[in-house]
């Protein structure tokens, strides 16, 4: 196993893929570094790849007026970050700012979706665990509603 | 009693320092709650959120969402209003000796907590690792923040915040409180749960502390159901076999699991 492929699956997102797989990800995927106040993407802009972080902090945030600037979601090490490249129109949906000098895979989506046309399984597997940590964030989101809901006092 | 201070603590919440008019101690247990009336308005029930070390003074914490906790919020400092109580059930702190301690708390609920998280720190060395988990929806909604600050600051309780949303300003999470659960870590085995919030958001901390190792036995809430009489005598306050002003507001979590499930009660 190559040194990249230890960290992907030291990476709580691909510990558990098989060898063959973590080297056909790895083919994909390339070490970045940010310093505190980088933007690792931008709102609007292409969203071909998506972030494995390995250290550091990150923050997706967006402007919305007149509150200014608003974080909705910090994430750190073991995460993952970005969707938008799994969908049409494969833009990045806020921008995602290092809150601290971060280090991260930086996958490239063109190449993973390469990958699946020529292994389902792989396919299979990788969307498995974004369906997970999608599902997480929309129950996650889900209750923050209930609780601005309960927060008012209105059913 | 008589008002001798009142602060506003976030918009709509204020809390209460009330001194009996003789002058007299109040003593009572972390997580009871009093009836607390309001001339001409009701009487409502309301947890006690002051230091049971510092029984000379009593503090409440009340939101205002109807008429009568309207009517209290807008009480000043000299007035006075009427408290029944102690009542209710306790977090069990005597029995959760030797244990490490995990508060785990969103918006209003940190006020039924506090006097808990003071009762280990005046006992302190009674307890293992403390931890605080709070949530809220942004930094201007966190209640005692001088409070939560000092917390932060000491070496034997760890405090972890989540809010909602923030501006740059803030560098602490952003996410839901239940994030948090998995995010800190949380020894099981010789753990201990506190929690309180909206029911709802309790069974998602119950979800995530089940998945950090705890067992439904080591998990101990705080339940607020409509209570009017404090007595366990009208029956507004039923779930299933138990009467939460009498047997409650705390409970042991496998005690009430079944019935926290049901839809319809
Ligand atoms: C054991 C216990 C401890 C409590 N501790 C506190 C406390 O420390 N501080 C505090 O502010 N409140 C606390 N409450 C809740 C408080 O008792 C109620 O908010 C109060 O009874 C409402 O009375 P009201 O006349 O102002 O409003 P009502 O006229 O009875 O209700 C007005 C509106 O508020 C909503 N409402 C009523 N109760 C609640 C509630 N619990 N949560 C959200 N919305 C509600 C109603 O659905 C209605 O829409 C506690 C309740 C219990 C059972």
């Amino acid at each position: 196993m190559s040194q990249e492929q230890r960290t992907l699956h030291g990476h709580p997102f691909f510990h558990d893929l098989e060898p063959r797989h973590l080297a056909l990800v790895a083919g994909c995927a390339h070490e970045v570094s940010f310093s505190a106040g980088d933007y690792l993407a931008r709102e609007g802009h292409p969203a071909d790849h998506f972030f494995l972080l390995l250290s550091g902090g990150v923050r997706m945030e967006t402007s919305a007026p007149p509150l200014g600037v608003l974080g909705i979601l910090s994430a750190g090490a073991g995460e993952v970050l970005g969707f938008n490249w799994i969908y049409p129109p494969y833009k990045w949906s806020f921008d995602y700012r290092a809150t601290v000098d971060t280090r991260a895979f930086q996958m490239d989506g063109r190449c993973l979706r390469g990958e699946f046309a020529q292994d389902h399984e792989l396919g299979y597997q990788l969307m498995t665990r974004f369906s997970a940590v999608l599902g997480r964030n929309l129950d996650a989101t889900h209750l923050q509603i209930l609780e601005l809901i309960h927060e008012h006092g209105t059913r | 009693m008589v008002i001798t201070k009142k602060r506003r603590e976030i918009e709509g919440i204020h809390t209460f320092w009330l001194e009996p008019r003789d002058g007299g101690e109040f003593h009572f247990d972390p997580g009871q709650f009093n009836m607390l009336y309001v001339f001409g308005a009701g009487e409502v029930p309301i947890s006690i959120s002051g230091d049971p070390g510092k029984p000379g003074r009593l503090v409440h914490t009340v939101r205002a969402v109807g008429k009568a906790t309207q009517r209290l919020c807008a009480l000043k400092t000299g007035e006075s209003l009427g408290v029944r109580g102690p009542f209710g059930s306790a977090w069990p702190m005597a029995q959760l000796e030797g244990k490490n301690i995990v508060f785990v708390t969103s918006g209003l609920g940190l006020a039924p907590l506090r006097p808990a998280v003071y009762w280990l720190l005046n006992h302190r060395q009674r307890y293992g690792k403390a931890t605080l988990i709070y949530g809220a929806r942004n930094p201007r909604r966190l209640l005692y923040v001088d409070e939560l600050r000092k917390w932060r600051g000491r070496f034997d309780l760890r405090v972890e915040l989540a809010v909602g949303s923030a501006d740059p300003t803030w560098d602490g999470n952003i996410g839901v409180v239940t994030s948090l659960v998995s995010k800190t870590f949380v020894e099981p085995g010789n753990t201990v749960a506190l929690i309180c919030s909206s029911e709802r958001m309790m069974r998602a901390m119950v979800e995530q502390l089940n998945q950090a190792g705890l067992n439904d036995g080591d998990i101990y809430l705080s339940l607020e159901r409509s209570i009017k009489c404090g007595l366990g005598l009208c029956g507004h306050c039923q779930l299933g076999p138990t009467f939460i002003c009498k047997d409650g507001p705390v409970y042991r979590y496998d005690q009430v699991k079944g019935l926290l499930a049901q839809r319809e009660l």
